[in-house]
């Protein structure tokens, strides 16, 4: 008896994990697994029980086929919100099936049974005994794969997916690729997992893959804890064997017993939940050696002649109309190498929308952008982080379970492991790179005076504090040009000063900023040039002095500070 | 970080959930169906059961037997009250074979859930595992999922619920010790329609999918209203067994409505599909495939005030067929409190049956542990006693079929429920035969 | 033939229009606890169930009446509700904190498969023979309806309708608006989002047990009743949308009252809620695909 519930028991736990990927890593709160694995269930009972396939041919077609859905449900998975998300993966298994339980040739509502006779590797699978090395080789495998994606610069990709996708995409990263492929990824698991499990249970059944699988799957990855795989385990194993178990305890097979066992089950869910809410175990976060030498900014001897250095980025004619509201009318403006240039205006005047258009996360209706010469509109706004063009948020918008220095790491470019054809490439090579960018990550955190507080969870940050992370998180990017989005505002005093300091030496270093900015003091400051926004069109521009200078500027915006 | 304004001592929380599940403890400790057949009561039904069942003095009994006896039954889920019930007969049934003189049987009972998949899997496996050379089971065998464990682990497989269903044909181990519904009962329900109903000419189905055995169970049910001169008008609805929400399906109904409906369901379908069609007016005359109290419950007092005629081998345990039947009834409702539903007949006389096979093993000199061994005695003689059929004095006969693995003969009928009694309208047998229409 | 075929396409639709109403209502019902208060609220199954069989209990047990019973059934619904909330979702959420939603999913399907396995401990685990007074039948030119099937629309729309008025013109209903729309400023507006949040579940209580009671009267009363409604309610919900108006339930639950009938129309009957997931499968993959055809667009544009 116990064997039996053991191979349940380490296939559940498989599945339970390859959904924390999904779910706790990447938070993509799906419940469409239970369907996947039926996909791969019917799959095996199809080929290998119908048609006397190979075990082993069929359970490649199973995780091609499952992976193929999973393409699928993450392609409209990209356009959903969360809510919406729920409600498709929902309709989708309940959909799918229904549709398995319509087709004679898979027997229709009683399933596939009586698959029988399998064989994997000369192993005859006859009894529960039989089954437990492929349970356990299919958790092991699992759970191999699935931690060397989640303990990785593509796991960090999906956790920064998971606390802010928008974000993410502007450190760089292509989270519509990554969200296409963690859903490959998992749901071809979860397929070749279904196809285990089906032939364990020697049937495929619609019954066998239906909504109660999926929800208590869904149990075992919150009570054993958000990405934390052998949490998942853990959970996975224990919740499974509650049955036995208790059944052991009660000591007797009747209706009570059978109903007292699921008021047990219902009860010990509730207990986890409210001592643990968290999940038995918590995610962990990345250790982090001491800070090293400080990062040494190489400040250019003289500063160029503002009109002597040359044009990095060159925005032309950019306007974008919103139904009838216009965001923005014939946008130009260039910004010059080594200098910074801000962007003034009254609220409501368009000035992140410049933004937003200027790094492709919002389309322009007419007009151009180029960066050293090299078109921009049209580009992925990863890409063009990529060409070298990084911003930052007014709202900060650090990835908030993310530590200081995961979010900094997060930003460096081209790391190998954030490629799933190296990540399983055998050797050291992975990690002793992710050195390197942790190391790299601390520099920049230094550089901003941030690197002891490189543990700490960037929610814990007071607001001053996380401005500067998210600079550094941009600098990070290596980007030339940076656009900063009112880095100094909502900041005491104090911490204006450091930003002040900071954007001076970013700029001494050769990089070229622009940056929207309410506090004048910190335009003057800082700014060689000046542009003057309303309405969503550029009416002025020159040096502060000459803007502030002019009567109707002053009356319309200045007057007002 | 929004963190908790005071904490919240889980202890507070603790408690009530730990006084939920105590309530549940308390409530399943005084629902626990143990029999309550005193020792006394045993041996006094023993003795008579040795006379019914006419065993010869001196014959070996099997007392120094000690039989793992395995069952497989839905004690929970929406079938959970057969299961309940098959288990009260057969612990009955071993309470008295033991006081007979008998072997002593233990029993192994496994829930299936429903029948649950995964339950009935995890059923198959440990049946298998302790080794038990024969079980009671039910649904055919789990719907089949448990079928192709069966025959692998050799389990000499009873199944008085389902009985030898389209899709258990084939397997080795597996007998079905009740009629094929509805298909068995079809010919002689058919003839009764028309004596009942001259004017009726048009028969229609609704019923449970099926999934692929929709198509013979249709091609079988068709040939047989053709047989019997009566017409198929085409109607054959289905739906998945969850819902009892039957709207679209009356509507169905209603627009090719034929003068005698099938209602292939079980359970309290029924009972819930006559309320609804009475209510939306449909006026076939509506056949059921089998009657439990379930349905009766379900119908919303339909099947009281407007009764409910079906078609089935019914055990009618107020009007006990023969001695076998009666002493079963009368231990039954002294044990347990209620009288016992076909359910309960069929584990027990399914439990009678392991008893014989287990007397003839011995007589033989063989190992009663070895199924073959109990296979070969029941091909060898597939006649038992039965508490259906037979007459005042001597218990009925329950033949199975070697070549189908089911009944060959079974009495059965068309009776009808109403008011809280079941009142049998015609009688009649396997296909048709020895048909009488109630006096 | 046509004559026949338009008889059962009204009756179809009849059906439909009855039915929608009840998902309607649940969908509403749902939408506002999880639009406002963001508990997934599985044990919705559970109040749902639980009203018939406390009337059932109150009518069997005391031999009240059938109204008052049904009435003291609906208080069960609503007192089942409103505790969950305050002895089961919030201790849990605030312990939880920011990972609230599903800490609350996973325990509220617990709450409800426990509750579900100690009413059928109580009660049995067969259909309840729970009856109501009778009903009549009115024919409407082809359709037939039971005066239960009016009724149990009537209430259902009904029902929508005062939660809409509820919301937009008592000052609590606004209050519970303020708080969908942003609990952080509500709060700090010095709106109770702890009352606020019992007054929902209480309402979402109210219209299970209503549902529920309708149901039980029309079809059967039994532990899984709630199975598959709560998956409607859910659709309907985000399909509507947790934080929109509760009269956008209604056009929601009756197209997918309709769909599910007139489905039968053209389909076998086992497939009909087969094809009502599929079809809503396609429709969200269309509207997930329709925002991005033109070109990739953000899905949201927080700096703007």
């Amino acid at each position: 008896m116990w064997v039996n519930y053991l191979d349940q028991a380490l296939l559940l736990a498989a599945l339970a994990v390859t959904v924390n990927l999904l779910v706790g890593y990447a938070g993509q709160v799906s419940v469409a697994h239970a369907a996947f694995a039926g996909v791969g269930g019917y799959t095996i009972a199809y080929l290998s029980g119908v048609h006397d396939w190979p075990y082993l041919a069929s359970l490649a077609v199973a995780v091609l086929i499952a992976t193929a859905f999973g393409v699928v449900i993450g392609l409209i998975a990209l356009g959903l919100e969360q809510e919406y998300l729920i409600l498709m993966t929902l309709a989708f298994s309940l959909g799918i099936i229904g549709v398995f339980a319509t087709f004679d040739s898979l027997g229709g509502v009683m399933g596939l049974t009586g698959v029988d006779g399998l064989r994997l590797f000369g192993l005859e699978l006859e009894e529960p005994s039989d089954w437990l090395i492929p349970s356990a080789v299919v958790l092991a495998l699992v759970f191999a794969i699935c931690r060397r994606l989640g303990e990785s610069p593509y796991g960090r990709i999906l956790k920064g997916i998971r606390e802010d996708a928008v974000a993410t995409r502007a450190l760089g990263k292509n989270t519509f690729g990554h969200k296409i492929g963690i859903f490959a990824i998992t749901s071809g698991l979860t397929g070749l997992i279904g196809g285990v499990y089906s032939g364990w249970l020697g049937q495929a059944t619609p019954s066998a893959f239906g909504f109660p699988l999926a929800m208590a799957v869904f149990a075992m990855v919150i009570v054993g804890g958000n990405a934390n795989l052998p949490g998942s385990i853990v959970a996975g194993v224990g919740l499974t064997m509650i049955e036995p178990v208790l059944r052991g305890v009660l000591g007797f097979q009747s209706t009570q017993a059978a109903l007292l066992q699921v008021v047990l089950y219902g009860a010990l869910l509730v207990l986890v939940m409210i001592v643990r809410p968290q999940g038995l175990f918590p995610e962990r976060s990345k250790r982090v050696a001491a800070p090293t030498a400080r990062a040494t900014v190489a400040p250019r001897p003289e500063r160029p002649d503002e009109h002597a250095a040359d044009v990095v980025l060159r925005a032309e004619g950019l306007s974008k109309r919103f139904g009838g509201i216009v965001a923005a009318r014939d946008i130009s403006l260039e910004l010059r190498r080594g200098t910074v240039t801000a962007l003034v205006g009254p609220n409501g005047a368009g000035k992140t929308t410049v933004f937003n258009l200027l790094t492709g996360t919002i389309a322009p209706d007419a007009g151009s952008v180029t960066l050293n010469g090299a078109e921009l509109v049209g580009m992925r706004p990863d890409l063009v982080v990529r060409a070298g063009l990084v911003r930052t948020f007014q709202d900060v918008r650090l990835l908030n379970r993310l530590t200081c220095l995961e979010n900094v790491m997060l930003a460096v470019p081209d790391q190998q492991g954030e490629r799933l054809g190296r990540l399983f490439v055998p050797g050291r090579a992975i990690s002793r790179a992710d050195r390197g960018v942790a190391a790299q990550a601390l520099e920049w955190l230094d550089f901003v005076g941030m690197a002891d507080q490189a543990a700490t969870p960037s929610d814990a940050l007071s607001y001053g504090q996380s401005k500067l992370v998210s600079l550094a998180r941009a600098l990070a990017t290596r980007a030339d040009v940076l656009l900063l989005d009112e880095p100094a505002s909502g900041v005491d005093a104090a911490w204006v000063e450091t930003m002040l300091s900071m954007v001076a030496a970013v700029r001494d270093e050769g990089r070229t900023v622009c940056l929207v900015e309410h506090n004048l003091d910190v335009v003057r400051e800082l700014s060689d040039h000046t542009y003057f926004m309303e309405l969503g069109e550029i009416t002025a521009s020159g040096t502060l002095a000459e803007l502030t200078g002019s009567a109707r500027l002053a009356e319309a915006y200045f007057g007002a500070q | 970080m929004p963190t908790p304004s005071r904490k919240l001592r889980p202890w507070r929380l603790i408690v009530p959930a730990a006084a939920a599940a105590a309530a549940a403890t308390a409530l399943a400790a005084c629902g626990s169906g143990d029999p309550a057949v005193s020792a006394a009561d045993a041996r006094t039904q023993a003795a008579d059961l040795v006379k019914v069942l006419k065993i010869q003095d001196g014959a070996d009994l099997g007392g120094d037997v000690t039989f793992k006896l395995g069952a497989a039954l839905t004690l929970s889920g929406p079938s959970a009250s057969n299961g309940e019930s098959m288990q009260n007969a057969m612990k009955l049934a071993v309470s008295q074979i033991k006081a007979a003189g008998g072997p002593t049987i233990e029993l192994s009972v496994k829930d299936i859930k429903g029948p649950d998949p995964v339950a009935a899997k995890q059923a198959a496996s440990e049946l298998a595992s302790e080794g038990v050379p024969a079980k009671i089971t039910s649904m055919g065998d789990g719907l089949g999922a448990m079928l192709a464990d069966t025959d692998k682990s050799r389990i000499l497989s009873l199944d008085g619920v389902g009985g030898a269903q389209v899709f258990t044909k084939g397997t080795e181990y597996f007998y079905g010790t009740r009629a094929v519904a509805p298909s068995d009962a079809v010919p002689g329900a058919l003839e009764w329609f028309k004596k009942a109903n001259p004017d009726g000419r048009t028969v229609g189905l609704v019923g449970v999918d099926l999934g692929p055995l929709n198509a013979a169970i249709q091609a079988d049910m068709k040939a047989k209203f053709e047989a019997a001169g009566l017409t198929f008008n085409g109607l054959w609805e289905t739906v998945a067994p969850t819902s009892q929400d039957y709207a679209s399906m009356i509507s169905k109904v209603k627009e090719n409505e034929p003068d005698l409906l099938w209602v292939a369901f079980g359970g309290a379908a029924p009972g819930a599909f006559a309320a609804q069609a009475k209510s939306s007016g449909i006026k076939s005359q509506l056949l059921g495939i089998e009657f439990t109290d379930e349905a009766v419950k379900a119908s919303k007092g339909v099947l009281d005030s407007d009764g409910f005629t079906f078609a089935m081998d019914y055990f009618n345990a107020s009007e006990p067929a023969n001695p076998l039947a009666k002493l079963f009834v009368d231990a039954y409702e002294k044990a347990y409190g209620s009288k016992p539903d076909f359910y309960a007949a069929n584990a027990y006389e399914e439990t009678l049956l392991i008893w014989d096979l287990v007397r003839r093993v011995v007589a033989d000199g063989g190992d009663p542990g070895d199924s073959a061994k109990l296979k070969a005695a029941l091909e060898k003689d597939p006649v038992f006693a039965s508490v259906y059929g037979g007459d005042a004095a001597t218990a009925g006969e329950l033949e199975i079929d070697l070549k189908t693995h089911g009944v060959s003969r079974r009495p059965m009928g068309v009776f009808e429920y109403r008011d809280g009694k079941v009142r049998e309208l015609a009688a009649y047998n396997v296909n048709g035969e020895d048909f009488r229409m109630a006096s | 033939m046509h004559d026949l075929l338009g008889a059962e396409l009204w009756q179809l639709t009849a059906n439909g229009l009855v039915r929608g109403a009840f998902y309607a209502a649940l969908g509403a019902g749902l939408a506002l606890v999880i639009g406002v208060t963001t508990r997934f609220h599985f044990a919705y199954a559970l109040t749902y169930t639980v009203a018939p069989y406390a009337a059932f209990w109150v009518m069997d047990g005391l031999g009240a009446p059938f109204w008052p019973s049904a009435l003291a059934g609906l208080g069960a619904a609503v007192a089942l509700s409103v505790l969950l909330e305050t002895a089961v979702y919030e201790p849990v959420a605030r312990r939880a904190a920011d990972r609230a939603m599903l800490a609350v999913l996973v325990t509220s399907i617990g709450v409800s498969t426990a509750g579900i396995a100690l009413l059928q401990l109580k009660f049995g685990t067969s259909s309840l023979p729970f009856y109501g007074p009778q009903t009549q039948r009115h024919e409407i030119g082809p359709v037939q309806v039971s005066g239960f099937e009016l009724q149990q629309a009537a209430t259902c729309v009904l029902l929508v309708l005062v939660l809409t008025v509820f919301l937009a013109r008592t000052p609590i209903g606004r209050s519970i608006k303020a708080v969908r729309s942003n609990p952080a400023l509500a709060a700090v507006l010095g709106i109770g989002v702890r009352r606020v949040n019992l007054v929902c579940f209480a309402a979402a209580g109210l219209i299970s047990g209503a549902c529920a009671l309708w149901y039980g009267l029309l079809y059967t009363v039994q532990p899984t009743m709630g199975d598959t409604t709560v998956i409607y309610g859910f659709v309907v919900a985000f399909l509507a949308g947790t934080r929109a108006s509760p009269l956008r339930a209604l056009p929601v639950g009756v197209g997918l009252g309709l769909l599910e009938q007139w489905a039968s129309n053209w389909l076998s009957l086992q497939w009909t809620s087969t094809a009502v997931f599929v079809v809503l499968t396609g429709y969200l993959a269309f509207l997930a695909v329709r925002d991005r055809l033109p070109r990739l667009r953000p899905v949201s544009l927080k700096g703007a």
